[in-house]
């Protein structure tokens, strides 16, 4: 997959997992203070990268992962 | 009566059905042992089925107290998943499942959702942060509920509150920094908890 096409798959995936318009986010969108939320939501958005992309995303690394580029990065990595 | 005697009568009466993800664990292995043999629950060892069976001799354990789930019987996990994808609002496809089930910790959450086991007990080779991401993905939190919490129970000598000597504190292991509605969440859910294992009640004697 090409890096422009992953980054707009994870996009969606955050947009749609913290319930936020795709319009308000970007790679650099900061996932703990930018989007807030409890863990329940980054279950979510691994579930539905897991799901829809064929990978393990350990939950760690993901919650590890600081701005949505970084979660973009590890997905790739895992490709 | 004192507080664990109450818990261990409670238990008796309906022993439930534990999965032991971390069975190889000597500690794990040598509590799921003793609260079975007790009577206190059925336990039911999750992981390397040769490796558990090695470990239950050269420990000493009889094998008839556990009841076993071998992570790589493809037959049994197949139908699990069956059965998990079958429920509403699940969260992961099969496929995902198939890769988080190789993990005994993930296997023994599918059993739990699907009823082939009441609980799940891990957190000693696992971190407690593992164990409870993993079952907000696998289970989910319980309609009603907005935040995962814990409560503590204590039984302090000297004290006497409503309850005695015994104190629940709720959350000192989970949320840091709750706002305002989820310290509401968290006390909603102690108070289930204690009623629900204690039979304490708000209602006056």
């Amino acid at each position: 997959m090409e890096k422009q096409e992953l980054d707009q798959k994870v996009l969606g995936f955050v947009s749609s997992a913290y319930k936020k318009p795709l319009e308000e986010l970007s790679l650099e969108t900061n996932i703990k203070k930018d989007l807030g939320g409890t863990s329940l939501f980054m279950v979510g958005l691994v579930s539905l990268i897991e799901n829809e992309l064929d990978v393990l995303l350990p939950l760690p690394t993901a919650a590890g992962c600081k701005t949505i580029g970084d979660l973009v990065d590890a997905v790739a990595r895992l490709m | 009566m004192q507080l664990l005697d109450q818990i261990y009568k409670k238990a008796k009466l309906k022993p439930q059905k534990v999965a032991f993800p971390e069975a190889e664990n000597e500690k794990m292995m040598q509590a799921a042992y003793e609260s079975g043999k007790e009577g206190y629950i059925v336990p039911i060892l999750v992981g390397n089925r040769e490796s558990l069976e090695m470990l239950l001799e050269q420990r000493g354990y009889e094998p008839d107290v556990f009841r076993m789930v071998d992570v790589q019987d493809s037959t049994y996990r197949d139908r699990l998943i069956e059965a998990y994808v079958a429920r509403e609002n699940t969260s992961l496809k099969e496929k995902a499942l198939v890769r988080r089930m190789q993990d005994p910790l993930y296997f023994a959450m599918v059993m739990q959702a699907v009823d082939e086991a009441d609980v799940t007990f891990a957190g000693i080779d696992n971190t407690t942060g593992d164990v409870l991401m993993a079952a907000q993905m696998i289970i989910g939190l319980k309609p009603g509920i907005g935040i995962v919490s814990s409560i503590g129970l204590c039984d302090i000598p000297g004290f006497e509150g409503s309850e005695g000597s015994l104190l629940a504190i709720g959350d000192s292991a989970v949320c840091t920094n709750p706002t305002a509605e989820q310290l509401a969440s968290i006390a909603i859910s102690a108070c289930d908890t204690v009623r629900a294992l204690l039979g304490w009640s708000q209602d006056a004697p």
